[in-house]
């Protein structure tokens, strides 16, 4: 038989209490989360310029001479290019996407930048 | 007291489940009130299909590359040449004018044949199949031959 003191009592009733302190904690924090994400509503953005950089690389590697093309964003973005994959963010979610790649592309990272140059130069493509 | 405890048990389960489902609630309502993704699938395949025609299947001799003449040998080989993880898979077929074949290759064929049997089933686990007929000259010995060449693009939908 389990004797219940007082004492025992109010430890019980404080972890109820603690547990439900951290459990709003956590759902308050992935609400937030989500929130700032749609607050910021720059997901068509990023996926508009991943899918539009998807298929102006897939289309200059077919180009038959060396080509540079100097490509302006909406918004202040980090893009990255590793291997066949374009990854566009910014503070919040990554949006990628995939490209044919024909070619050998040199991998990388231009943070927080409006404007960069796609160049192609014989069997290579990168970004600058 | 026990029984104090056993009783807040529900309400303590009711509360973390009604917080629970507001969370699903705004994950699933998010993508009504936002766009997420643009499909851009139909350009993908086109883009693929002119890519096959001027650059990876065209015929390079002398230095140059003939674009509008196919290689035949290069149509076996795609996969080693073209990296596009698993967006996309295509059959490609070269037949002469008469309509007699000259070659078939695939293009992740694997895939093309997990993919071809979900054409036409709508939503997200379906696929999606643009084909194309071409006019082209292919190289036979030191010969072109005028002939066809049919692609057949699978694509999953989303």
């Amino acid at each position: 038989m389990v004797c219940w003191s007082k004492k025992g009592a109010m430890e019980a009733e404080t972890l109820v209490i603690l547990a439900d302190v951290f459990f709003l904690l956590l759902v308050s924090g992935v609400l937030l989360s989500e929130l700032r994400d749609v607050q910021k509503n720059t997901t068509f953005e990023k996926a508009y310029v991943a899918s539009d950089l998807a298929a102006l690389l897939a289309t200059i590697q077919v180009f038959a001479g060396d080509v540079v093309i100097e490509y302006t964003l909406p918004l202040t973005l980090t893009v990255e290019l590793r291997g066949n994959e374009v990854v566009v963010s910014d503070d919040g979610a990554a949006v990628s996407h995939i490209f044919p790649k024909i070619i050998t592309s040199t991998p990388v990272t231009l943070s927080s930048i409006t404007k960069f140059k796609i160049v192609k130069k014989g069997r290579e493509v990168t970004l600058l | 007291m026990k029984a104090q405890i056993t009783s807040t048990i529900p309400i303590t389960v009711m509360k973390y489940g009604i917080a629970v489902l507001l969370v699903l609630l705004l994950r699933a309502i998010t993508p009504y009130t936002m766009v997420m993704h643009v499909d851009t699938g139909e350009a993908e395949r086109y883009l693929f299909m002119n890519q096959l025609l001027a650059s990876s299947l065209v015929l390079e001799k002398d230095g140059y590359a003939h674009v509008g003449v196919l290689d035949p040998a290069k149509i076996s080989t795609l996969d080693q040449r073209i990296t596009y993880d698993h967006r996309l898979a295509a059959k490609i077929i070269l037949s002469n004018a008469t309509g007699t074949l000259n070659s078939e290759g695939f293009f992740q064929e694997e895939w093309y044949k997990l993919w071809s049997v979900l054409v036409g089933k709508r939503g997200p686990g379906g696929t999606v199949k643009e084909e194309k007929i071409y006019y082209v000259l292919y190289q036979e010995g030191e010969k072109l031959i005028p002939g066809t060449v049919k692609i057949d693009v699978v694509m999953p939908i989303g």
